[in-house]
């Protein structure tokens, strides 16, 4: 027995020697080499998706993953650079009044197609195929960002090389719910008129151009089976949900030789911890939304981390129902919408929970944002045409502070000490629904709320209810049920027409409109930058719909979130092709090992 | 046998039937709201309204049941219905879910039979040998292991694998991918041991038994080899535990392995019913929901026959049409177990 015992113990001390010395020397010393690739082809750049990706057809399908691949694949007309500067793609050059682009009224745009260019099939590229794909954005049942290419009234093909798009809204007598199911509708429905964040529309990945033949060839198959455009990348398959590949297209029109990495593959993989195992063990290349728990890490195993801080990254924000009794604001039991509030019991302790808020906080909380995150003055992003970057004083805007925020303790309590009596004794604990999404992340940072405002008014107000998001969404839609919402937002179109979304009177009954808020003088502010190609009227405008937004204060902007990418050392020029929507142009990359 | 085997696939249509039902009722029941998803989150209420109606679903609840069964007829959203094998799209990732089952399932039955191969390669041999050396130290050891094995969480044993091999050692890769043999290593020895453990308890429980009986002994008293003995005597009539546990863990393995997959981000049909859940993907639940009652019940028919190979008495039961005699075999067998 003892001989058996004392081999065990040598075996185990054996393994533990093994152990020890097999350790891979982690720290500063060993990070500028990065995790090794060896066992795998150095020309595929294995690049992880944190969900799967929906079929790739981009005039139907929108989120984040599926763009990510389709970027390569399909061009659209006009590009975008993450500075929001914009370079002709598959038009010749990009439009403006000057060069004729833009009609003398600004309501139609001309394009010049670029020559020679073909699809991945074979297909020449012709201004058919660009009526075809705006067809489909606009009047398939199954296109996603119908709402966001709303203002195209018209597509025409002038010659084979040559487009015209027509802008405008729908004619107020129709109401704004008038459904467009073709272009006849549009024609009979709408009026012309300038639309100002077209270029951006047309650089937007669901503006990709796709090759009607084919579509229209493949049926229910296009965009899992069959998937052509005319990009840097060409489709090859894609076995099972959780894996795309793509390849290089030798011959793009633009030179393949520019085009770094012969092979893309995408896997989705959503579980943090596994993705932080495969960039330190060099098993993949590039990965989104990092967590922030690995950042150190990651570090120290030689991942580099880029941390973009780019327009249209996600905002967080929290939304006051303005159907509530208790925070909103109601004119003889119904919401008001005059532009002009009465104060009310309700419009204080709206002001007072309002700087009773403090989101500095998050932003330093290891568990939260770990650093990569800074608080928000404005519901708007910043690097977009309608962030204020000059807050006046005497305004809201104007007080807020990058150490604290809008947080103000005294000037909490004083609207909180103007409320009747009758209002206060409604006050009971958790008296006020606040509403929030089960992710941890931001069910943490709704219950840091809770207890600052519990700390700063003397009164637990707050009851956090987590739930899933789709019926956060749903209960938006109503404004009833909740005071209080959280809330995240980005700007995928970089323009801050999109961004508007979040409190424009259009939106109240989407669920996007948390606060279902609507006022006058706001909207209408919105629809002047809208409907102007001029980004001084533009900026004019969107400024004063922020001043008067954080007058009223349906919202208490809280953060805006970095975006961090974890990437193999042997991948360059990362950080300038990274978007504030995680998006980066793979294309782009290089290959320094 | 073939009427037996007749009989229980027709059995099949109404736990099938049943099955969807009560899923169909819990998803609707759920908050979520499916043409929210599909529109994304920029919607006007007009695209709302009409996507509802395009995918059906401003129909009362039974007649959406009654779709999902027999088919919705639309130019984009429309589909056969599961009694014609066609279950729809996907409503997030809008792919064919037949197809995205179809596509993950062979990923799955691999990772299940390679976990399943190397329990029942291990847990039946050391199972065998702990009963006949009964208090040795390769029992006590192993009873400790299969102990440990049935305790130790997936998630933290697949972690601590994935730490020591793959992140300190360098020896095997992290993440799994069915065309690399290597890398299903890992996977495969996170999803086995548990099932390795129980096979291993169940071998040595049911030999012991065996061994105790009379006429094992009356082969010993007969001067019979003892390899003989075990082998033909003792290991064939404790068979039917065994492949009864190594059955049931090889339906509940196909049925995903949603835990093993989700860590090493391998494409099964676990991962894909796991996001499908957490995204409230009805058709994608129901399919996968429906395709795993299916390979679980085929599963278990194919033991129930196994052991008509194995057991005369219980084919004997069968062929006289008492098709539950070989329960009364196995209770019987259960309760003398719990005597012991």
């Amino acid at each position: 027995m003892k001989k058996t015992f004392l081999v065990i113990f040598l075996v185990i001390l054996s393994l533990s020697l093994l152990w020890a010395g097999g350790a891979k020397e982690k720290g500063a010393a060993g990070a500028v080499k990065g995790p090794s690739i060896k066992d795998r082809d150095p020309d595929t750049l294995i690049f992880v998706l944190r969900a799967q990706p929906q079929p790739l057809d981009p005039n139907l399908f929108t989120t984040l993953y599926e763009a990510q691949i389709m970027r390569e694949i399909n061009e659209t007309l006009i590009g975008i650079r993450p500075d929001g500067s914009f370079y002709p793609v598959l038009a010749t050059e990009i439009p403006t009044k000057e060069n004729g682009g833009f009609s003398a009224d600004g309501a139609t745009v001309t394009l010049k197609l670029r020559r020679n260019v073909s699809f991945h099939n074979g297909n020449p590229f012709t201004a058919e195929d660009v009526v075809f794909s705006f067809n489909r954005i606009l009047h398939h049942p199954k296109s996603a960002s119908k709402s966001m290419f709303a203002a195209i009234k018209k597509v025409e093909a002038v010659d084979p090389h040559t487009v015209k798009i027509t802008t405008g809204y729908v004619d107020p007598k129709y109401g704004i719910n008038q459904k467009m199911e073709s272009w006849a509708d549009r024609e009979q429905y709408m009026v012309a008129a300038p639309y100002g964040p077209i270029i951006n529309i047309l650089a937007h990945y669901c503006s990709g151009i796709e090759n009607k033949a084919t579509v229209e060839k493949a049926g229910a198959d296009y965009g899992t089976k069959v998937v052509v455009g005319t990009g840097p990348y060409k489709f090859v398959s894609w076995p099972n949900p959780q894996e795309v590949n793509i390849t290089r297209n030798d011959s793009w029109w633009n030179g393949a030789d520019k085009v770094a990495f012969k092979n893309i593959q995408y896997r989705a993989i959503s579980e943090n911890q596994q993705v932080a195992n495969a960039l330190r063990t060099g098993e993949i290349d590039v990965s989104h939304n990092i967590s922030r728990l690995e950042l150190d890490s990651l570090g120290k195993a030689g991942v580099s981390l880029a941390r973009g801080q780019g327009a249209g990254r996600t905002m967080y924000y929290i939304g006051f129902s303005m159907y509530s009794p208790m925070v909103g604001q109601l004119k003889d039991g119904k919401p008001d919408k005059s532009g002009s509030y009465t104060p009310q019991d309700s419009t204080y302790l709206r002001s007072a929970i309002f700087y009773s808020i403090d989101p500095v906080p998050f932003t330093k909380q290891v568990d939260i944002f770990n650093g990569t995150a800074v608080p928000a003055d404005q519901i708007m992003h910043p690097g977009l045409i309608g962030y204020v970057t000059d807050r006046p004083a005497g305004t809201t805007l104007g007080e807020w502070k990058k150490e604290s925020s809008y947080f103000n303790a005294a000037k909490a309590k004083e609207f909180f000490n103007k409320l009747s009596p009758e209002f206060k004794a409604k006050l009971t604990p958790e008296s006020l629904n606040f509403i929030v999404s089960n992710i941890p992340e931001r069910v943490k940072m709704a219950n840091i709320i809770k207890d600052q405002v519990k700390t700063t008014l003397g009164v637990d107000l707050l009851k956090v209810i987590p739930m899933v998001h789709a019926q956060l969404i749903g209960m938006g839609k109503t404004g009833e049920g909740y005071d209080i919402s959280f809330f995240g937002w980005f700007t995928p179109t970089l323009d801050s027409d999109y961004t508007c979304i979040i409190y424009s009177s259009d939106s109240v009954g989407t669920g996007m409109n948390a606060a279902v808020y609507s006022n006058a003088k706001v909207q209408d502010n919105i629809v002047k930058a809208r409907h102007s190609v001029d980004p001084a009227v533009r900026k004019a405008a969107y400024t004063a719909a922020t001043v008067q937004l954080l007058e009223d204060k349906p919202y208490v902007p809280l953060v805006y979130q970095d975006v961090i990418i974890g990437y193999n050392p042997r991948v360059g020029a990362l950080e300038e092709n990274l978007f504030g929507t995680e998006i980066i142009d793979v294309h782009n990359l290089k290959k320094l090992q | 046998m073939p009427r037996y085997i007749l009989k229980r696939l027709l059995m099949l249509v109404p736990v099938l039937l049943g099955v969807t039902f009560i899923v169909f009722s819990l998803l609707h029941i759920t908050p979520g709201d499916p043409a929210l998803i599909a529109l994304g989150p920029n919607a006007t209420p007009a695209a709302y309204e009409q996507m509802k109606k395009d995918m059906g679903l401003d129909a009362p609840f039974l007649v959406q049941y009654k779709r999902f069964l027999l088919g919705y007829k639309h130019e984009v959203f429309g589909y056969k219905g599961l009694l014609f094998g066609d279950l729809g799209r996907s409503y997030v990732t809008n792919r064919n879910v037949f197809e995205m089952i179809m596509g993950s399932f062979p990923n799955t039955l691999l990772l299940a039979t390679g976990a399943l191969l190397f329990a029942a390669l291990l847990g039946v041999p050391v199972g065998i040998l702990s009963a006949i050396r009964q208090y040795s130290v390769l029992d006590m050891v192993s009873t400790v292991m299969a102990l440990a094995g049935v305790a130790m969480p997936v998630f933290w044993l697949a972690m601590v694998l994935i730490y020591v091999f793959a992140e300190t050692l360098g020896f095997l890769p992290s993440l799994a991918d069915p065309r690399n043999p290597v890398s299903m290593i890992l996977p495969i020895t996170t999803l086995g041991l548990y099932s390795t453990a129980l096979i291993l308890r169940m071998t040595r429980s049911a030999m012991l038994e065996i061994m105790r009986t009379d006429y094992v002994r009356t082969a010993r008293a007969k001067g019979m080899d003892e390899h003989l003995v075990v082998r033909k005597h003792a290991l064939r009539n404790a068979m039917i535990p065994i492949v009864t546990v190594i059955g049931l863990e090889f339906g509940a393995l196909l049925g995903g392995a949603v835990l093993t997959e989700q860590i090493f981000a391998y494409p099964g049909i676990g991962t894909i019913m796991f996001k499908a859940i957490g995204e409230k993907d009805t058709p994608q639940i129901l399919g996968s929901v429906c395709f795993v009652a299916l390979v679980f019940t085929v599963v278990n028919l194919i033991v129930d026959i196994l052991y008509g190979f194995i057991d005369p008495r219980v084919k004997a039961s069968i062929q006289s049409s008492k098709s539950v005699n070989f329960k009364v075999v196995w209770n019987e067998f259960i309760s003398r177990v719990r005597r012991k």
